[in-house]
């Protein structure tokens, strides 16, 4: 059995959920309770608008508010339309996508990956879902024969009414503390000044909800019911601060009017934001949960009948799906996105919140001339004085993402930046056929070699060399064991195939290799957005594997991982995919492998983003460390699934950067900083890149920290040093 | 105008040392597992200048792409086509086969001929096979045209043609008057990346067939008959060279011992 | 059996270049009591006449004209062709000249020409060429089957004989400057600091490996250290292609063919593209990190090892000896 590794990842998740929700629900139920014993209270109660004229008024700022909704939502839904159909029906696989609504967008798991947002966040949502609640009761006990409102409810009510607006006014505080007392930049990217005006404002809807009920307490309860006032215990407390005023019964009235209006005027205000500020994002964040794609996040859709397309990929914004366009307006800028993303970090041109705002701003500009010029039947591709790829989102800001995945991780509206911007990469190569030098060289290398590898010296079948004999995969073996480019064309990574080789040999598994029949399976050029090439490789290779009976593939490379698992079975081609740490942590497990020798090494783990992130693979490669004796594991502190790309992914392996920094000098520092003498990995471009960023950042080679694959220490600690393929790096 | 692109389809230069092998019996290139020929990438540079001249005229240039070649030649075409080229003549016949420089002219030539019209014939500056340089030399010879060879830009206009050549310490400018043949170097710069509506297009397209017949050539003066040069012997060369790894605790140890080691061979 | 030889020469600044030492040196080895003479066109020539006879030439054919001085593809040919009666064989450097000349001049003459040979000889009367192909990956040796033989020759191919000072002979004139249909309308000699790449005796070049741009400084100074007037440097292509360095710097089988006494391959992979350029070095050096490069395949001394630590060494070493 192989571990599942994947649940320690959920373990974590639904110990976030329990650890925010139930203080809130233990303190109402808490309050509940002490309201029920409090049985002298029967009559507990008050006459809604005791001192206001013209309540009905509420009602008609209500339609307006209804109204406007409305308003806002055709206004947004006209544009969305001009999308295509998504990839796959947003309606299939209802129960997960309920799921993801509460998972997401009610429980906003994604929120809580920050933690002082969880917290600031969580405040303000449930003090404006709570007090909305409080508003519509006192909405329905007055204008409904209904009558509830009363007796030991009245006190709850009362309490947990003060409750949440208190939680509301912490929260309000704890966001204008970020915006205006600490440096927090990431808010800041995209400042606005409707976020000034949601947030002040927020705080003075709150305010004013406890001067109202403060001064109405002061004339009613505070002398009448004082054991009543008790229960609404911020308003009693700011009651009996007026006191001090010493004002008269007519004076607070007239305040308490006065105030009541100010409430309304503002509360309904605000809550119009809704329609012109990012505060839509209460209504489309949980509706964006429900459409996020319910596959792997790391497969790509396919162009279907590619041949018969006559625009590749997205250049115009009208060939977004509507989902895509729908995204753009659950943006809130709050910038995690551009804060985790890789090329960001190193300086480079690419902040996917930006790149999504660009894209949003270009949609409201120009969607309603595609609109219209789409109704009287013209060509509403030449209605965009500007073009979208290129002018709108450059050229090298789509060149610059690494796929990581981090951004689509992050996001708290869960937008999904990766497909947006390979969607337009492809229309760079294979519309335009525009694209960095070196990427193209890799992609012609691929087309003409079947391999990226432009150059290399070596072929298919040199990493056999002294092996004996390799089994060459039949039909007849249990695996195959996918080598992959890197694995056989790369001189650095040969040690790790020969090693991963050896272990399979050594545990017993059966297994054998496809060799000089080994070809590129298309992940490189479907990144780099070249689908075309992808599809014709997909399923030449497919055909291969069916050919010779495959039916479950040990991967040596995250990326073929990915490929094989997420992306083949859109061509029909169903194996059992497994990368090479997944297989051998199983081995360890079941004793078919046994280590022989202590490693005393301080060594910190980098989660390759297409088998950490991506496809939730983070234990099984911990657990081999875990397996050797002597080994300690310091993480860095960017892990898991907020791990740092190495650089490399999304076909950056074969691009020059543009920018400040490389990526991998970024990452290769974080490495540095854990004190570790191994940096280990699982990906060959991983440790391409680190065997790249380690001397950059660490130019004295004593004491530097050195990369390996997972497997190359495993076969250390189980052969031993004497024995193994490491050795060949340090001897000629 | 009507432009000519020769292409030449090749065994795959980047085919590993340890993966190329001779057959010393023919004198030829055994092809490797896993290598398919591929178009000669100095070829990919002349199609790319014609390419460009083409879109500087505007629609009523045309572009025909030649090859003398085997079947599998079509493969180099189509890549050309992909490239925008708008016709392909493949020159395929028995008696073409184990030629030289001359007799490859020779055909070249004969279909351009053939063509009637042709302005301009864009060569790569060798095959990446041989290495050897002469083709389009040899071709203008033939047709009795001017020709400029190793060309990092070409301009056509007015009935001349305008290349700047490089030379071992600079470039030159030189103008000729057409038709005329030019030879184009790397420096040119890299073959563009196909649209894939292109590509699509390419692999419509026909692309004819012209065998010694058509041309009106006699099979004795074309391929291995018609050859001036013999290859007597194909073969890899043996390195004698045993690198001696120069060892050091420090870069500093290495450094000292590689510098000693230079003034012991006396070439410090 | 003799042969009558004609070397098309080349001369800049009133020097005979040194390959066309060679080549006459090589034409008095196969002439077998034939006549070795050279073809000097251009500005001076006549002045540059005695060092062709000092190299071994019996009879020098001269046109001073200023008009030869730039070659210029159709007077050149009108001018060599004029003066092949009776020659068997023509020997003109892989130049400039050659790779537009040697083809043409077969075409004209009904013969083949063998470009940029690494060895002209004469195989029991017959001459036979041995030229690099394949990239470098293979060697190609072609007899004639016609008359006269034209090859083009790599420099540093043969050895010139012994200058024999006073030497002289017959000289003769070429005809005068006949039209071309090639108008040359300017030139433009490239920024190149210091020695000439395919002339400096030491030549130290930077590859792919360097990571970058800045890389190419240590490299610099390590052509410092050995000094200006002897060390010049190169690039590989993938170096230049990345913009890293100048391509007129550019070593490999599209670039520059240099021929050192010494040749420094830093963080250099060694393509066989790359060692066509410069297989000829007397001795080679790399440098590099990975310790399976296919540059220690053709290296006589090789460093395993990263060049930011091995360089900075290697300099003051270096620095140290001089």
């Amino acid at each position: 059995m192989v571990a599942n590794s994947s649940t320690q990842n959920n373990r974590l998740q639904s110990q976030l959920i329990g650890k925010w929700w139930m203080p809130a629900i233990a303190l109402s139920l808490g309050g509940l309770y002490l309201a029920m014993q409090f049985s002298a209270t029967e009559g507990a109660g008050r006459e809604s608008f005791f001192n206001v004229a013209h309540p009905w008024s509420v009602y008609v700022f209500m339609s307006s508010l209804v109204g406007l909704l409305v308003y806002g939502l055709v206004r947004h839904a006209t544009l969305w339309r001009l999308g295509k159909d998504t990839p796959e029906s947003v309606f299939a696989n209802l129960p997960h996508r309920f799921k993801n609504v509460f998972r997401l967008g009610v429980a906003q798991d994604k929120v809580r990956r920050d933690r002082y947002a969880a917290v600031m966040h969580w405040s303000i949502s449930s003090s404006i879902v709570v007090l909305t609640l409080v508003t519509a009761q006192v909405a329905i006990q007055d204008d409904t024969p209904l009558n509830f409102l009363h007796g030991s409810y009245y006190l709850f009510f009362s309490f947990y009414g003060d409750l949440f607006g208190l939680i509301g006014l912490i929260g309000v505080g704890m966001a204008m503390w970020r915006r205006y007392f600490i440096d927090f930049s990431r808010i800041r990217w995209d400042e606005r000044p409707e976020d000034h005006l949601i947030i002040v404002g927020l705080g003075l809807v709150l305010l004013s909800g406890f001067f109202v009920e403060a001064f109405r307490i002061e004339v009613t309860e505070l002398t009448q019911h004082p054991d009543w006032a008790k229960w609404s215990f911020v308003s009693y407390v700011l009651a009996n601060l007026f006191e001090i005023f010493s004002m008269s019964d007519n004076q607070i009235l007239w305040s308490h009017s006065a105030m009541w209006w100010t409430h309304v005027v503002l509360a309904f205000s605000w809550l119009a934001l809704i329609v012109f500020t990012r505060l839509d994002h209460l209504f489309f964040a949980p509706i964006n949960a429900f459409l996020l794609r319910t596959d792997s996040p790391g497969r790509l859709s396919t162009i279907p009948n590619i041949e018969e397309q006559e625009i590749f990929g997205v250049g115009y914004v009208q060939d977004f799906s509507w989902k895509q366009l729908f995204e753009l307006d659950a943006c809130v800028r709050c910038g995690r996105c551009t804060d985790v993303c890789p090329a960001n970090l190193a300086g480079q041109p690419l902040s996917p919140m930006h790149l999504i705002q660009d894209l949003k701003g270009h949609l409201a500009s120009v969607g309603p001339s595609i609109q219209k010029v789409g109704n009287e039947g013209g060509d509403t591709r030449s209605v965009s004085p500007i073009s979208m790829v290129g002018e709108v989102i450059q050229d090298e800001t789509l060149w610059a993402c690494r796929t990581c995945g981090a951004c689509v991780q992050e996001c708290p509206v869960m937008i999904e930046h990766v497909p947006t911007i390979v969607d337009m990469r492809r229309f760079l190569v294979m519309d335009e056929a525009r694209l960095p030098q070196t990427a193209q060289a890799a992609l012609q290398n691929i087309e003409m070699r079947g391999h990226p590898w432009s150059g290399t010296a070596l072929e298919r079948t040199t990493w056999m060399d002294g092996l004996g004999d390799v089994p060459i995969f039949d039909g007849t073996q249990d695996y195959l064991y996918w080598v992959g480019c890197s694995g056989s064309l790369v001189e650095r990574n040969l040690p790790v195939t020969k090693a991963v080789f050896r272990l399979l040999q050594e545990s017993g598994s059966s297994f054998g290799v496809l060799g000089q029949e080994e070809t590129c399976n298309g992940d490189p050029a479907r990144r780099l957005g070249n689908e075309y090439l992808y599809q014709i490789l997909a399923e030449q290779l497919i055909g291969t594997f069916k050919e010779k009976n495959v039916q479950k593939v040990i991967t040596n490379c995250p990326h073929c991982f990915n490929t094989f698992k997420n992306e083949y079975p859109q061509f029909d081609g169903h194996f059992e995919v497994l990368h090479h740490t997944e297989f051998l942590n199983s081995q360890l497990q079941s004793g078919a492998l046994k280590v022989q020798h202590e490693l005393p090494d301080t060594v910190t783990y980098h989660d390759s983003c297409y088998l950490g992130r991506i496809n939730g693979v983070y234990d099984a490669p911990r657990q081999i460390l875990n397996f050797i004796p002597g080994t300690n594991i310091q993480e860095m502190e960017r892990n898991m699934s907020k791990g740092l790309c190495c650089g490399a992914g999304g076909g950056n392996m074969w691009q020059e950067e543009v920018g400040e920094r490389r990526v991998n000098h970024v990452r290769s520092e974080e490495a540095i900083a854990t004190g570790a003498n191994k940096v280990v990995s699982n990906c060959p471009f991983c440790i391409q890149m680190f065997e790249d960023g380690v001397p950059a950042m660490q130019p004295d080679e004593v004491g530097r920290i050195e990369p390996f694959d997972v497997a190359e220490i495993l076969e250390l600690a189980v052969f031993g040093e004497q024995d193994s393929s490491i050795e060949e790096k340090t001897e000629i | 105008m009507h432009f000519v692109v020769c292409a030449k389809q090749i065994p795959d230069p980047e085919t590993p040392p340890s993966a190329f092998k001779i057959d010393e019996a023919t004198n030829t290139v055994v092809p490797a597992q896993g290598f398919q020929p591929v178009l000669s990438q100095y070829d990919g540079i002349a199609a790319e200048a014609a390419l460009q001249i083409k879109e500087a005229q505007g629609d009523d240039a045309k572009i025909t792409v030649l090859s003398v070649g085997a079947e599998s030649a079509q493969a180099a075409i189509k890549q050309v086509l992909a490239m925008g080229a708008d016709e392909g003549v493949l020159l395929q016949d028995d008696a073409f086969e184990d030629g030289d420089s001359h007799t490859t002219a020779k055909v070249l030539a004969a279909a351009i001929s053939n063509l009637g019209d042709v302005d301009a014939v864009f060569c790569g500056r060798q095959a990446a096979d041989w290495d050897v340089g002469q083709v389009g030399l040899l071709v203008a010879e033939a047709l009795g045209w001017p020709v400029a060879i190793l060309a990092k830009d070409v301009e056509i206009s007015d009935g001349s043609m305008k290349t700047t050549r490089v030379l071992a310490d600079g470039f030159e400018t030189v103008s000729q008057g057409l038709p005329a043949v030019v030879t184009v170097s790397n420096e040119f710069g890299e073959p563009r990346y196909p649209k894939l509506q292109q590509i699509m297009q390419a692999a419509k397209k026909t692309v004819t067939t012209m065998t010694h017949e058509d041309l009106g050539l006699d099979p004795s003066e074309v391929g291995s008959s018609g050859a001036r040069l013999k290859l007597e012997k194909l073969y890899i060369p043996q390195s004698d060279s045993q690198v001696e790894i120069i060892e050091g605790e420090t870069p500093e140890e290495q450094a000292t011992n590689l510098v000693a080691k230079l003034v012991a061979d006396k070439v410090l | 059996m003799t042969k009558n030889i004609l070397v098309v020469g080349e001369h800049a600044d009133s020097e005979m270049t040194a390959t066309t030492a060679e080549l006459i040196g090589q034409s008095t080895r196969l002439a077998e009591g034939g006549a070795v003479s050279v073809a000097l066109l251009g500005c001076c020539a006549t002045d540059v006449a005695p060092q062709a006879f000092e190299a071994g030439a019996g009879k020098v054919f001269v046109n001073d004209d200023d008009g030869y001085t730039e070659y210029n593809s159709d007077q050149w040919v009108t001018a060599i062709e004029s003066i092949l009666e009776g020659i068997d064989v023509i020997l003109i450097a892989q130049s400039t000249v050659g790779r537009d000349l040697a083809p043409r001049l077969a075409a004209r003459q009904g013969t083949a020409a063998a470009m940029d040979c690494v060895d002209v000889r004469s195989d029991s009367g017959e001459i036979r060429v041995t030229r690099p192909c394949y990239g470098g990956n293979a060697l190609a040796d072609y007899s004639f089957a016609t008359s006269p033989v034209i090859a083009t020759v790599r420099a540093k191919a043969f050895e010139a004989l012994a200058p024999q000072s006073g030497a002289s002979g017959e000289t003769a004139d070429l005809p005068a400057l006949s039209d071309s249909r090639t108008t040359i309308e300017g030139r433009e000699v490239a920024e190149a600091e210091g020695l000439a790449i395919t002339d400096a005796p030491i030549v130290v070049s930077g590859g792919r490996g360097l990571g970058g741009p800045e890389g190419f400084g240590d490299v610099e100074n390590l052509a410092a250290a050995f000094g200006s007037n002897r060390a010049a440097v190169g690039a590989s292509r993938a170096a230049c292609d990345l913009g890293w360095y100048p391509v007129s710097q550019q070593v490999g089988l599209t670039g520059k063919v240099v021929t050192p006494d010494l040749y420094v391959a830093i963080a250099i992979s060694g393509a066989s593209q790359h060692m066509a350029g410069c297989s000829g070095s007397k001795m080679i050096i790399a440098i590099n990190r990975d310790p399976e490069a296919n540059i220690f395949q053709n290296a006589k001394y090789g460093i395993v090892g990263d060049y930011k630590a091995v360089l900075p060494a290697l300099i003051e070493a270096v620095k140290a000896q001089s």
